[in-house]
């Protein structure tokens, strides 16, 4: 089964996960995604999903200076992310169990 | 901006913003300013091509506006007006206060298919409340019943989508009627108490009483204390006019004549004469 499509749905589950633990920048919390095990994680969809849930106020963000190149932008998890997080760990859990029924069925 | 980045990178870039001219200039700018950090830390980590990891620029692009939630434009800027339009709906959409909406509605909504129907009872106002009060309470009942059976089929079937509409649609007018008839209300109120109407006064032929001259049978002028069958002061309704009371003490109200002036002449007695009384 191609997982890029299942990624699709959860991605926005996963960066508020990642970023639970620590604020990070776009590169950091793509390879802490990658390294977590989501390895078929498309740069461009990290991108567009932090910036998504940004604008839907999930996130705040700052602005950390580099020396290597142009200024990182942090994103942090503020109240209402830690809030959508809860919830969606649960509809997640739901999902997870319905279909862990269904396939159960199917094997039986 | 661009110094530190390479020209492969750069025209990567590029292409990228090439790609995302359908989208508003600001959104544009902000995930091309995400792109452009991108590039330079892989710049710093790996020195392959960058197409190779990243797919084509025009890839990139598409990939990164339709995980930001913005519908694929292929790259056109399409009719600017439409542009205007689709941008601020998504900024809608995504708004906090929009997340809030849409993840408490649910909870409210049957509430407001309640709402709907018996806010238009006292709108409709004439014709129900000739009705006996039972049978208002009950016509309520039923018609929120109504309401809440078509929200919910609408929920299931779209076909009932169109009822769920008109029944919105008739409630929020209701609602607006209810107001637009609060407010009426409310100004027609202030206008009332804008009359200094004196109850106590009396009217005559000629309209307000505002003096009363007093003569016994031989026609010489008399002063009398006025009452009514209760014994109350009987006033006339001189304090309706700009008039002054000559001298300076509080008028008694029913003390008549009563002397006054207008810009400092004394108001003249009118000219009368007494009838002669039968028996005389």
């Amino acid at each position: 089964m191609d997982t890029t499509q299942l990624l699709k749905g959860v991605l926005d589950v996963a960066v508020l996960a990642v970023l639970r633990a620590e604020d990070g920048y776009g590169y950091d919390i793509l390879r802490r995604l990658r390294e977590a095990g989501l390895e078929d994680v498309g740069d461009a969809s990290v991108y567009g999903t932090l910036r998504r849930l940004y604008q839907g106020g999930f996130l705040s963000s700052y602005i950390v200076p580099s020396e290597e190149g142009p200024p990182r932008r942090y994103y942090a998890l503020n109240k209402a992310g830690r809030d959508q997080l809860e919830l969606s760990k649960k509809s997640w859990r739901a999902f997870a169990d319905t279909l862990e029924h269904l396939l159960s069925e199917v094997a039986a | 901006m661009n110094t530190t980045l390479s020209p492969e990178a750069i025209a990567y870039l590029d292409a990228a913003r090439d790609r995302l001219k359908g989208l508003p200039t600001d959104e544009a700018d902000e995930l091309l300013v995400d792109l452009e950090q991108h590039l330079a830390e892989l710049m710093a980590e790996d020195p392959g091509p960058m197409a190779e990891r990243l797919g084509s620029p025009q890839e990139y692009a598409a990939e990164l506006a339709a995980s930001a939630g913005w519908p694929d434009h292929d790259g056109r800027r399409i009719l600017s007006v439409t542009n205007v339009v689709s941008g601020w709906k998504q900024r809608l959409a995504s708004s906090p206060l929009s997340m809030w909406w849409s993840r408490h509605w649910s909870h409210y909504r049957p509430g407001w298919w309640v709402v709907r129907a018996v806010i238009v009872l006292p709108v409709w106002g004439a014709v129900q409340w000739a009705m006996p009060s039972r049978s208002i309470w009950l016509f309520a009942v039923l018609m929120a019943a109504a309401s809440v059976e078509v929200g919910r089929r609408a929920m299931r079937a779209t076909g009932w989508l169109v009822a769920d509409r008109l029944a919105t649609i008739i409630g929020l007018w209701a609602i607006l009627v209810g107001f637009a008839n609060g407010v009426n209300v409310m100004s027609q109120s202030v206008v009332y108490t804008y009359y200094d109407y004196n109850p106590n006064g009396l009217v005559g032929p000629n309209g307000v009483v505002e003096n009363i001259y007093a003569y016994d049978r031989e026609g010489q002028p008399v002063e009398v204390f006025l009452y009514d069958q209760n014994g109350s002061p009987l006033a006339a309704n001189w304090n309706l006019y700009d008039y002054e009371v000559a001298g300076d003490t509080q008028p008694i109200d029913n003390f008549y004549p009563t002397e006054r002036s207008i810009n400092g002449q004394p108001v003249p007695r009118p000219a009368i004469v007494v009838p002669d009384l039968p028996g005389d």
